[in-house]
């Protein structure tokens, strides 16, 4: 009885992140998507701020209005916080690199 | 809202719902006990439309829940006999509204639990993405 030869392994396709449709181009910069990433932030707790003023004024028509837009804003600072640390403990691993 | 936090967009909105049906279950309990001339139209109760958020993002998914519209009850109300009321008619008659008491208790009911079940999904989403966020930490 003839045995069938066993194959090469085949490598597992690997995702090309380069290529995913939504990424931003190549050509930006680092800084600037944190940058952007900030606008994003700035906005959410100034909408936080604004519905923090409609509860005083009493102009606020639901409680978990401005809890969530506070919530929302906290969860969108801690993000960008933690990318520009993981961002900056990458850059310290390549300084520290010994040539 | 950003998409990143979308769970709790959508939380959000149910919530937004609840907390309208809530109101509009108040509103009835509030003139429940209204009483008017036959000539006029009793309160109507109040009743919340909702219908499924448009689904912005094209994820399927959808965007949670919204309130499209109010729509009312019946304005003939119930007609009762109560000769000494100032506001009876030359026959005795007024008109109260046409809600039922217990039926709207049982809606208040609902709505609380829903908007409890909203508050619940935005806590559980909370507690995720928090938990993401220390990912090798």
């Amino acid at each position: 009885m003839a045995l069938a030869p066993i194959s090469a392994i085949r490598p597992a396709a690997m995702p090309t992140p380069a290529v995913r449709a939504g990424a931003p181009a190549a050509s930006e910069s680092f800084g600037g998507t944190l940058s952007k990433a900030l606008d994003t932030v700035s906005a959410s707790h100034a909408e936080a701020d604004r519905l923090a003023v409609d509860a005083a004024t009493g102009d606020l028509s639901a409680v978990h209005d401005y809890t969530i837009a506070a919530t929302e804003a906290q969860l969108l600072t801690q993000l960008t916080v933690e990318v520009r640390n993981r961002a900056i403990e990458a850059f310290n691993d390549i300084m520290r690199m010994q040539v | 809202m950003s998409n990143v936090f979308a769970t709790l967009g959508v939380a959000r909105s149910g919530m937004g719902v609840y907390k309208l049906w809530l109101d509009a279950v108040a509103d009835n309990v509030a003139n429940i006990d209204n009483v008017g001339p036959t000539d006029a139209a009793a309160f109507q109760e109040r009743f919340v439309v909702v219908a499924p958020a448009e689904d912005a993002a094209g994820t399927g998914v959808g965007d949670g829940a919204r309130v499209v519209a109010v729509a009312f009850g019946d304005p003939n109300g119930r007609v009762a006999y109560d000769p000494n009321n100032p506001m009876a008619d030359e026959n005795g008659m007024v008109r109260r509204p046409d809600i039922d008491l217990a039926e709207q208790m049982v809606y208040m009911q609902l709505a609380q639990r829903g908007y409890q079940a909203n508050l619940a999904s935005f806590e559980r989403a909370r507690e995720a993405y928090e938990a993401a966020l220390s990912i090798g930490r």
